[in-house]
């Protein structure tokens, strides 16, 4: 009964010692959130594009563009809390870059001008470079 | 039947069935966040599955008795009732997830939202219960599920380096996100060592009459069928990780896994992505209802049977009937599905020990399976497969808070 008990305490206590060893550093979590930025502007830029090509229907180009841009400003509350300075001011300037963008292909999609899309997918390349080039100097010790 | 026509019908449809939407988003996932390195899991997982459906097939040919009736039988109901309150929830969040993978399929071709589309597809499955029979659901939807090897289409025209896919079969830790990478992995073993698999295929097996010349092709179905299935499973990962994984896209939500084809196949594409996740996880969702009014009917000795009328079944048929419905209620009110399937293939994990325990019992009991017991192989791998179970329920949870 006793072994029983030490195996249960063990079992409770597990995820509490797994949590405290793999805390991730500020640092860390900044980087990762950096990783889901990117991954929504490049889902967003592979939309617009497939959208540019007729390879995916209007209806999903419009829902998907209007989540990446829910979870680009669910992003910037998180770094509103967890970046400080000037690496907060410089993130946040980017996610606002990135949401006018994202805006301006959303309306494209909406209005159906395939002309107009072509501009903004340019500019969200550039941003979705200087984002990853964020993310990259993250890793740097 | 003919039997070399019954294993060619049993091998499609073993491939057509292998994905569901646990095996769809755990690969997809992996496949996005750490290219080819989870090859290995699925590997394993496939391995294990293949010889406990083997053996739950044998033991339904050889016994004559589901699984769930040797277990009760053996061991009684005071050890059975614990794998059955498992068994149920877990169905319950999976049919939940493969409800929310058609719902989401239908939403990528429609853009109206999944949340409608829960209740018109809880009545799609409820009414292909209610009228259909058991040949339907098994080689109807299934090789209708033959749609997935499009994925296996889509690697061979990618060309993915051989090296690479080589070094994946190896495991390996990555550089970062270890924990992370070690919930994909717990969670693709449990989307393929799914529990309702077994219950599923035995009671099937009784339902067909299977008897010991059912042996053989039990052995091929299992073996070959869901060998190649997995093939399924490694392409939907191959093809993430040849697609989103270098352009930095991890697949957070279905609509960034629906760009996987379009590169490849063009608008097509893009159909055959939603076709695939649609028919895939309504042929699950239809097998998951199943098995639990399978074995709740089997466990309080009810008449039961998805090829009698629902009136020589009523309380078989009531259990599907309301399990359908409630689990449509988690889509409804909005969940999201991907995240619920990998949650629920996490949780999955912590069911596997009771369930997959007694198998070491059962397939050595001559009482039961005679001359056809276990072999020494077949135990190696059973207990390999029982250590991997036990590891992976303990783990499972730690996993899913920190890395989940």
């Amino acid at each position: 009964m006793k072994r029983l008990r030490i195996i249960i305490f063990g079992f409770l206590w597990l995820p509490t010692l797994l949590t405290a060893c793999s805390r991730p550093s500020s640092a860390d979590e900044v980087k990762k959130e950096l990783q889901t930025i990117n991954s929504w502007a490049t889902t967003a830029h592979m939309v617009g594009e497939a959208w540019r090509k007729g390879n995916v229907p209007t209806p999903y180009a419009k829902t998907t563009l209007q989540k990446a841009q829910k979870e680009l400003h669910k992003e910037a509350d998180t770094l509103e809390k967890k970046a400080s300075g000037k690496e907060q001011e410089i993130l946040l300037k980017h996610l606002q870059n990135l949401d006018q963008l994202i805006s301006q292909i959303s309306k494209a999609v909406e209005q159906k001008d395939y002309n107009a899309i072509a501009q903004p997918l340019q500019e969200l390349a550039t941003e979705e470079q200087a984002v990853s080039a964020l993310a990259k100097a993250s890793e740097q010790p | 039947m003919n039997k070399i026509l019954m294993i060619a019908l049993g091998i499609l449809t073993s491939i057509g069935g292998f994905l569901d939407v646990g095996a769809i988003a755990t690969a997809a996932e992996a496949g996005s966040e750490f290219g080819y390195q989870l090859i290995w899991a699925i590997l394993l997982g496939t391995i294990c599955v293949i010889f406990l459906v083997e053996m739950s097939g044998r033991l339904a040919a050889a016994s004559k008795h589901t699984l769930a009736d040797a277990i009760r039988e053996r061991f009684g109901i005071s050890f059975y009732i614990i794998p059955l309150i498992a068994e149920v929830f877990v169905d319950f969040l999976v049919l939940a997830a493969e409800i929310g993978g058609v719902c989401i399929a239908l939403q990528l071709v429609t853009g109206i939202s999944f949340q409608w589309w829960a209740l018109p597809v809880a009545f799609a499955i409820w009414i292909l219960l209610w009228k259909g029979t058991l040949g339907l659901i098994e080689n109807g939807i299934s090789t209708l599920g033959l749609i997935t090897l499009v994925f296996v289409f889509a690697t061979f025209k990618l060309h993915p380096s051989l090296t690479q896919l080589g070094a994946g079969i190896l495991p390996t830790l990555p550089r970062e996100d270890v924990t992370h990478y070690l919930f994909i992995a717990v969670s693709i073993l449990g989307a393929l060592i799914s529990p309702y698999l077994f219950y599923f295929y035995s009671s099937g097996a009784v339902e067909d009459k299977w008897d010991e010349e059912y042996i053989g092709v039990n052995r091929m179905i299992a073996g070959v069928g869901m060998g190649f299935g997995s093939i399924v499973s490694l392409g939907v990962l191959i093809v993430a990780a040849l697609v989103l994984h270098p352009k930095g896209i991890q697949v957070d939500s279905y609509e960034q896994a629906a760009l996987m084809l379009t590169e490849t196949f063009g608008y097509w594409g893009f159909i055959l992505f939603a076709a695939s996740l649609g028919i895939a996880c309504f042929g699950a969702a239809l097998e998951v209802s199943l098995d639990t009014a399978y074995i709740v009917a089997q466990t309080f000795g009810w008449n039961w049977g998805e090829s009698l009328h629902p009136k020589e079944a009523a309380r078989f048929s009531l259990v599907y009937t309301v399990f359908v419905f409630l689990a449509s209620l988690l889509m409804l009110v909005g969940i999201d599905p991907l995240q619920l399937t990998l949650f629920s293939m996490a949780i999955t994990t912590l069911t596997l020990p009771p369930v997959i325990l007694p198998f070491l019992v059962l397939m050595n009991d001559k009482s039961y399976v005679g001359e056809y017991r276990n072999g020494w192989i077949t135990n190696s791998v059973l207990i390999f497969t029982i250590a991997l179970a036990f590891i992976l329920a303990i783990v499972a949870i730690p996993l899913e808070i920190i890395g989940g």
